[in-house]
């Protein structure tokens, strides 16, 4: 039988908690986690309303709405959303989650600020009636489904100044506002929506629908500069901003020893060589789960313990 | 380090079989997120998302990868031809010409470039 001290022990401490629990400012009550860390590296810190002072991220940190996420130089993360979209953060970045719902059957809402650095957008789930607007120092991207990259600060510009298109304009380096839209295009694998971004400054929107259509914003209250196509110097600076480690790997010539010839390439080439040439069909390619995994064999080298060499060592 | 296809199948199973295919818990998340600090099961959960047409899905998948393992070739071809298929030609042919060809097997990065060119209007430049 229960013990009536031990019955009053437990009316005390949920009391207790739940004077605690209306005691603790509204806000701290209110913490609505929206996604995760998915991964890290570097000095990422988390900052928000109720921190006294950032937090170190580490991995599968939780992110709620309101968190101010920065990166510092060399570093990078990537945090998943419950609707599986994400963000790639860059290095020397700041972006804060101001609000995100999601409901699997109804669709998600994202509104984000994006302060300054380097940020990658994946659109997660298609069900459902899906927005995201994202706002920079110099304008607000509006974002259906897609794949997007966005430059805010002195990257932003100069990348921006070095296109023809752009030129030699005024511009505010910790405004400059640079986005990319990647994807999906138009002939994207069937079931892939295509893309589409409205990059708005000054009240005025441009409309980016393929990918490698780029705007620039240059400075608060200026209208976006675009569309045009930018070249493949500056997509590859904006990569690098968004991924300064994988960039740096290059840098260093970093290639692995043990690297192997062949089997590398095999289970994407397998889509390749599986997907092409249906003439019959106009929908457009699509994916063969069994096309991936059979692929390229062809080109697989062993050695007497079966692992993969470089088939150039095979007489 | 490279994926034989037979570990890459065995891989691609055992992904399937613990992973979400729709996140909506962060619990969730947390098992997405493991998947990638192997590069070995990292690129199995890609290729397994990519077989579901979850292309973005796939491509985030690799960035992960490439976070930690960033001289992966395989993440690093796949990520390219991944850019392709979502009709990103641009972007995957800068990325193929990042790559050394004496990391593929003969031809396969020429293929692939002549590949993406062919599958997108207007690809690079």
């Amino acid at each position: 039988m229960r013990s009536p001290r031990r019955t009053i022990t437990s009316l005390t401490i949920a009391s207790l908690l739940a004077s605690s629990v209306l005691a603790t400012p509204a806000a701290a009550q209110q913490r609505v986690e929206v996604g995760n860390v998915a991964s890290v590296v570097g000095d990422v810190t988390l900052d928000n309303d109720q921190l006294r002072r950032p937090i170190e991220v580490e991995r599968q940190q939780r992110v709620a709405w309101g968190d101010l996420i920065e990166t510092e130089r060399n570093s990078q993360l990537q945090i998943l959303l419950l609707d599986r979209s994400n963000f790639g953060i860059g290095a020397r970045s700041r972006v804060r989650i101001d609000r995100y719902v999601y409901d699997p059957n109804e669709g998600r809402s994202l509104f984000a600020s994006f302060l300054e650095g380097a940020l990658r957008f994946f659109s997660g789930a298609d069900e459902g009636d899906n927005s995201a607007e994202i706002t920079t120092p110099a304008g607000r991207i509006g974002i259906r489904g897609t794949a997007i990259d966005m430059l805010v600060g002195d990257e932003a510009e100069d990348i921006a100044e070095d296109e023809d298109f752009v030129g030699s304009v005024r511009s505010d380096d910790d405004e400059a506002t640079l986005v990319v839209l990647r994807g999906p295009g138009a002939n994207a694998l069937s079931g892939v929506t295509p893309g589409l971004a409205e990059v708005t400054g000054a009240g005025v929107t441009i409309v980016l629908d393929g990918p490698g259509l780029a705007a620039y914003i240059p400075r608060e209250g200026a209208a976006p500069i675009g569309p045009f196509r930018i070249s493949n110097g500056g997509l590859a600076r904006v990569q690098d901003q968004i991924s300064p480690r994988w960039a740096r790997s290059f840098e260093d010539g970093g290639i692995p020893d043990e690297v192997v010839a062949g089997v590398a390439a095999a289970a994407v080439i397998g889509i390749i060589l599986g997907t092409r040439g249906g003439g019959d069909d106009d929908s457009g390619p699509t994916v063969d789960a069994g096309s991936i995994l059979g692929g390229g064999d062809n080109d697989r080298c062993e050695d007497a313990n079966g692992r993969p060499i470089p088939c150039s060592q095979i007489d | 380090m490279a994926l034989s296809p037979v570990r890459t199948v065995i891989s691609i199973l055992v992904f399937a079989a613990s992973a979400p295919l729709a996140a909506q818990t962060l619990e969730d998340l947390d098992t997405l997120s493991d998947q990638t600090v192997d590069e070995e099961t990292g690129i199995a959960a890609a290729l397994e998302q990519t077989s579901r047409g979850d292309l973005l899905g796939a491509l985030a998948t690799l960035e992960r990868v490439l976070t930690l393992f960033p001289e992966s070739d395989e993440a690093r071809f796949n990520h390219a031809m991944l850019l392709c298929w979502i009709d990103d030609a641009q972007g995957a042919l800068v990325e193929f010409d990042r790559l050394d060809e004496d990391d593929y097997a003969p031809g396969a990065l020429e293929q692939s470039r002549e590949t993406c060119r062919s599958v997108t209007a207007g690809g690079g430049q």
